[in-house]
């Protein structure tokens, strides 16, 4: 009897940590159960760098879940990438003065992109582009600057 | 043969038709681009003049500079992308008086004004402190793919051999008229750095934007 019950509780056990992991890789690649009946429009902006940003990554505003990623490809012209996003039908006040900058959330690095949206009159429709845009930071990039900012005040004061 | 001329010729008239759409995507960058390189000259030009002078009437200088800037820069309208949601058209309609009103445009006037200031000294500032080589301005690549914007790539080449990227994102507010809307120096967006400060000081102050705007900059 005691050795059954040890059984049910290492089965709870297995199950619980199935469904746990289940959990997260929903979590972690974007998909939802709950979203896909969602009405959306399509909105575009270009990034010089996207490092790590994938396709169903979120797109937020204000920290709120206003859309998904549905596509990312490399720009033949500008050799920039193309980001075209799927937004929800009922945020219609994003305006053309608005910022698309990628960020980092979360202990697994989970790049987004957050939408600042501007103060500017005209509203964009379904197609339109958030021009202004603010690339994801890249950490080696970051020291390569500091340490040539670094090197540059040097010479200088020689 | 006869659908095979149809398609030829349904390709023809296509080409047509994009051709002109294509052309002048090309010309209004490169009305962009002459206004730029043109105020870029013009301030180095004053900066240069003004290294004999500047210890004495600083405001000479940037009271020049302010001349050149507001020709080709939209104050206004970054101002109004700097305060965001709290200068926007919804949160305009969403008052109930006309006195409210009133003061919404008067706050984003104030704020327009002491940004303006502020953009205006720093540029002179670094633009006077310019040691390098020399500076090359081009059309970001692709970056006119959208009517009526453009990217203006600038590079800033120093005396030590480091290359710093300026863009200047612009628009042509009026036909041939561009005006810069924003800017990024070396990857990080000046817009969304004020955008993201703003937010922040209004939240310190406990959601007083007259204060926010009164203290901005000191």
């Amino acid at each position: 009897m005691q050795n059954r019950n040890i059984e049910i509780i290492v089965g709870a056990f297995m199950l619980a940590g199935i469904l746990a992991l289940v959990y997260l890789s929903f979590q972690v690649s974007g998909l939802s159960l709950r979203d896909s009946g969602t009405e959306s429009y399509r909105l575009v902006a270009h990034f010089n760098n996207v490092s790590g940003l994938t396709e169903r990554g979120k797109v937020t505003i204000g920290g709120v879940l206003v859309g998904r990623v549905s596509s990312i490809e490399l720009d033949p012209v500008s050799v920039r990438a193309r980001v075209e996003m799927n937004i929800d039908k009922r945020v219609d006040y994003i305006t053309d003065d608005s910022i698309a900058s990628i960020k980092t959330a979360g202990v697994l690095g989970e790049k987004y992109i957050s939408i600042a949206v501007g103060g500017s009159e005209e509203i964009l429709a379904d197609g339109g582009e958030i021009f202004d845009t603010q690339s994801a930071f890249v950490l080696e990039d970051l020291i390569g600057t500091v340490l040539s900012s670094l090197f540059d005040k040097k010479a200088e004061g020689k | 043969m006869i659908v095979a001329n149809r398609i030829s010729l349904g390709a023809v008239l296509l080409l047509i038709m994009a051709l002109p759409l294509s052309t002048r995507s090309w010309a209004d960058s490169s009305v962009a681009l002459q206004v730029a390189e043109s105020a870029t000259n013009r301030i180095l030009d004053l900066s240069t003049q003004a290294r004999s002078y500047i210890d004495k009437e600083p405001e000479r200088y940037y009271r020049q500079v302010s001349e050149v800037l507001n020709e080709v820069m939209d104050f206004a309208g970054f101002a109004r992308g700097v305060m965001a949601t709290y200068a926007s058209s919804r949160a305009y309609n969403a008052l109930q008086s006309d006195i409210e009103r009133q003061h919404f445009n008067q706050r984003i006037e104030r704020f327009g004004d002491k940004l303006e200031r502020i953009l205006i000294i720093t540029y002179s500032d670094a633009v006077l402190s310019f040691k390098g080589e020399k500076i090359t301005l081009s059309i970001a690549p692709g970056s006119d793919s959208a009517p009526h914007r453009a990217i203006i790539n600038q590079e800033i080449y120093s005396n030590t051999g480091k290359v710093y990227l300026v863009q200047y994102t612009m628009r042509e507010v009026k036909p041939d008229i561009w005006k810069v809307t924003n800017l990024t120096v070396d990857g990080a967006n000046l817009g969304q750095i004020y955008r993201t400060q703003f937010a922040s000081e209004v939240e310190k102050a406990g959601g007083d934007l007259d204060k926010t705007i009164e203290d901005w900059g000191n």
